[in-house]
């Protein structure tokens, strides 16, 4: 599912902070009343029929151990991949500390933090960043990535107030310059200038939300570095491969504000999302045609919202969201579109006593303007097995189809059939 | 004037005697409110064992813990799936209202880390893949059925009432269903449930009962489906009651921590 190079930026900090948080909760761990290991194993193979190649045969472990005291819990979430070169990547996918108090709890160390309540889109769902080195593809849980986090949440009756603090920014993760994922824009973007970790380029985070029997909802905000770096400097077009030497891509602050919502209409779950992203940076390319393209970055606020449905008819779950994007005071010159619309339709079904469970999940990506020219998907069917209980085989196909300059048309060369085997402990 | 007293004294004998056997035997309804409305704590834990059989005699286990509370008006369950290692750390909240509200349901899927809410939707849907639907192990308000009293007659030792319950809405996976409820203890023995057909196509029977706290309580079932040729044994072990739990347990916070706390 993704590429295996070890992913090194800055993974000395990283590697102390998490031998620091292991050397923190170990004497935890060991004096904890009560400790569980749980886990899974994986071994994932997928095909391109387009290409005629087995790009993905992957091992996958990944263990959680955790440790119950009066009031604490800590948990370690260490994994290991190894893929087809034999080359593996090891790491701590979560490492933190829970501190319960009565009205209060505090989690302190590296941990994957899940907010709003899209499904597959990320709005107000931007504390942690991503792992994109499988694009969009990894399991819910591989693609949220842990952060060195300091989270509290106080609970008033319904309502809980949660407050984050990042001290150091971790950017998403994109696919290497040498993955079947990259582009030619994330290639120009593989080595960007991190912030320094100065505590003035630390993260915040704020958020009330409410649960309650008529909805639940969140109101948040943000302070926070763009995942997403943009690019500045001139890109040399009279050599081959294009020279990056006088480019820079580097990620940019800014500021959102947004909420989330799900009620109840009879037996359907409305539930929205919306943020705004203040002064966000967007690239813009000015002179494309020069033997150097030269990019500059402008600010813009972003709107970004979503409305879905979930319902079931004859006793199949479905789902289905509208994602809109749209840029404040637009620039021609900006490499984003203005709009962008995304639609995701999910069914899914079990039978024979939950053990065979077939799912679809799409996402549609259109221009209302140009339907026929703009649109492109990608169609995600799959059929998973339960051999015994914990013991699972899934088999399906990645379909990527249309518009081949679309975020999903333009990985039609990439569409793929797996199999993989879970086994659960 | 005496032959008028006797006449009198007759009539009015005659009527409470009448009145006597009236209100002396429940009808089908009051039968089914003294089961509905059985003493049952104001709280109340317990381990569930799931254990379910297919027609080969294969079988997967499913265990959890639940917690229930009755808070005057809202009945509410918060069940922590503990094995098998796929749904470990699953959590499902249901709110269930005395007026004509649909029940509120919250999931917690440990890899999306979220709480989601669900369309309750789903009461003929079977429990985990059992023989159960969500709606044999909720509580049915006798008002969704028409009860009439079949007979009486004694049923593993105890004295019982056969019930026949015919659904008053239209979205209920059976026509009907048959029940023997013991008389002195409100407690249904064996539940026999109909097809459009009039047959029997699933059998609930119990197992073992017993007082716990001084409730009585079901402590082992077994659900069959005859027409699957599968069954499914459902134990309760450690089970309590008015253990002094409170509402602010049944929230989204508690579902995402788990059992242990």
């Amino acid at each position: 599912m993704r590429s295996l190079t070890y992913n090194n930026k800055r993974n000395l900090i990283g590697s102390l902070v998490i031998l620091m948080a292991m050397a923190m909760l170990m004497p935890n761990m060991l004096a904890a009343k009560d400790i569980d290991f749980s886990g899974m194993l994986r071994s994932y193979t997928g095909a391109r029929p387009y290409e005629g190649d087995v790009p993905i045969t992957e091992q996958t472990a990944d263990i959680k151990m955790e440790g119950w005291g009066e009031d604490t819990h800590i948990m370690l979430n260490p994994y290991a991949y190894i893929g087809a070169g034999g080359e593996p990547e090891i790491g701590m996918r979560e490492a933190y500390l829970d501190l319960y108090f009565p009205s209060m709890d505090i989690r302190v160390g590296t941990q994957a933090i899940v907010w709003g309540e899209a499904e597959g889109a990320f709005i107000t769902d931007i504390v942690s960043p991503q792992d994109l080195r499988s694009f969009i593809l990894a399991d819910f849980t591989e693609v949220r990535m842990g952060v060195p986090a300091v989270k509290a949440d106080y609970y008033a009756g319904p309502l809980t107030f949660e407050a984050v603090w990042l001290p150091r920014f971790v950017p998403t993760d994109q696919p290497e310059t040498d993955s079947i994922w990259s582009t030619d824009q994330m290639k120009m973007m593989s080595n960007p200038e991190l912030p320094s970790d100065d505590i003035e380029n630390s993260e915040l985070f704020g958020k009330v939300s409410y649960f309650g029997s008529a909805f639940n909802g969140e109101l948040m905000a943000g302070y926070a570095w763009d995942d997403n770096p943009v690019l500045e400097g001139d890109l040399d077009l009279t050599s081959s491969p294009p020279n990056t030497d006088d480019l820079s891509a580097l990620h940019e602050r800014y500021t959102v504000v947004g909420g989330s919502f799900s009620t109840t209409i009879g037996s359907v779950v409305l539930r929205s999302e919306a943020a705004a992203y203040l002064d966000k940076a967007f690239t813009g390319l000015a002179n494309p045609e020069t033997p150097s393209a030269t990019f500059a970055t402008s600010e813009h606020h972003q709107l970004h919202g979503l409305a879905g449905l979930d319902w079931s008819l004859f006793g199949v779950d479905m789902s289905s969201q509208y994602i809109l994007q749209y840029i404040h005071d637009y620039d021609p010159a900006l490499m984003s579109d203005e709009y962008d619309h995304t639609l995701t339709f999910r069914m899914r079904d079990s039978n024979m006593a939950e053990t065979l469970t077939w799912e679809l999940f799409t996402y549609v990506g259109f221009d209302p303007e140009d339907i026929e020219n703009s649109t492109d998907a990608l169609l995600r069917p799959s059929l998973t097995y339960s051999i015994e209980d914990g013991v699972e085989i899934q088999s399906g196909v990645e379909i990527f189809l249309g518009d081949e300059s679309g975020k999903f048309g333009q990985f039609e060369d990439n569409t793929m059939a797996y199999v993989s085997l879970r086994w659960y402990f | 004037m005496y032959k008028k007293l006797s006449m009198l004294t007759l009539i009015l004998v005659l009527l409470i005697g009448v009145g006597g056997t009236l209100f002396g035997a429940p009808d089908g309804l009051e039968v089914m409110e003294n089961v509905y409305y059985r003493p049952s704590g104001d709280d109340m834990t317990a381990d569930l064992e799931m254990i379910m059989t297919n027609s080969r005699g294969s079988t997967r286990e499913r265990s959890i813990t639940q917690y229930s509370i009755d808070t005057g008006d809202v009945d509410k369950k918060l069940m922590f799936f503990l094995a098998p290692a796929d749904v470990k750390d699953t959590s499902f909240m249901s709110w269930s209202y005395d007026d004509a509200r649909d029940d509120d349901q919250w999931i917690y899927l440990p890899a999306l880390r979220r709480v989601k809410r669900i369309s309750s939707d789903s009461k003929n849907d079977r429990f985990m893949g059992s023989d159960f639907t969500y709606d044999d192990l909720g509580e049915r308000h006798p008002e969704e059925d028409r009860h009439t009293i079949l007979r009486e007659e004694s049923y593993q030792g105890e004295p019982s009432y056969v019930i026949e319950s015919v659904p008053v809405g239209d979205d209920d996976a059976f026509s009907k269903t048959v029940v023997w409820i013991a008389k002195d203890k409100w407690i249904g023995l064996k539940r026999e449930y109909y097809n459009d057909k009039g047959e029997v196509y699933k059998v609930l029977n119990i197992d073992e009962f017993k007082k716990i706290d001084g409730y009585w309580v079901i402590t082992d079932m077994l659900m069959e489906d005859l027409d699957r040729d599968h069954s499914t044994r459902l134990k309760m072990n450690n089970v309590e009651f008015d253990t002094g739990r409170t509402d602010s347990f049944f929230s989204e916070r508690q579902m995402k921590r788990g059992p242990r706390r």
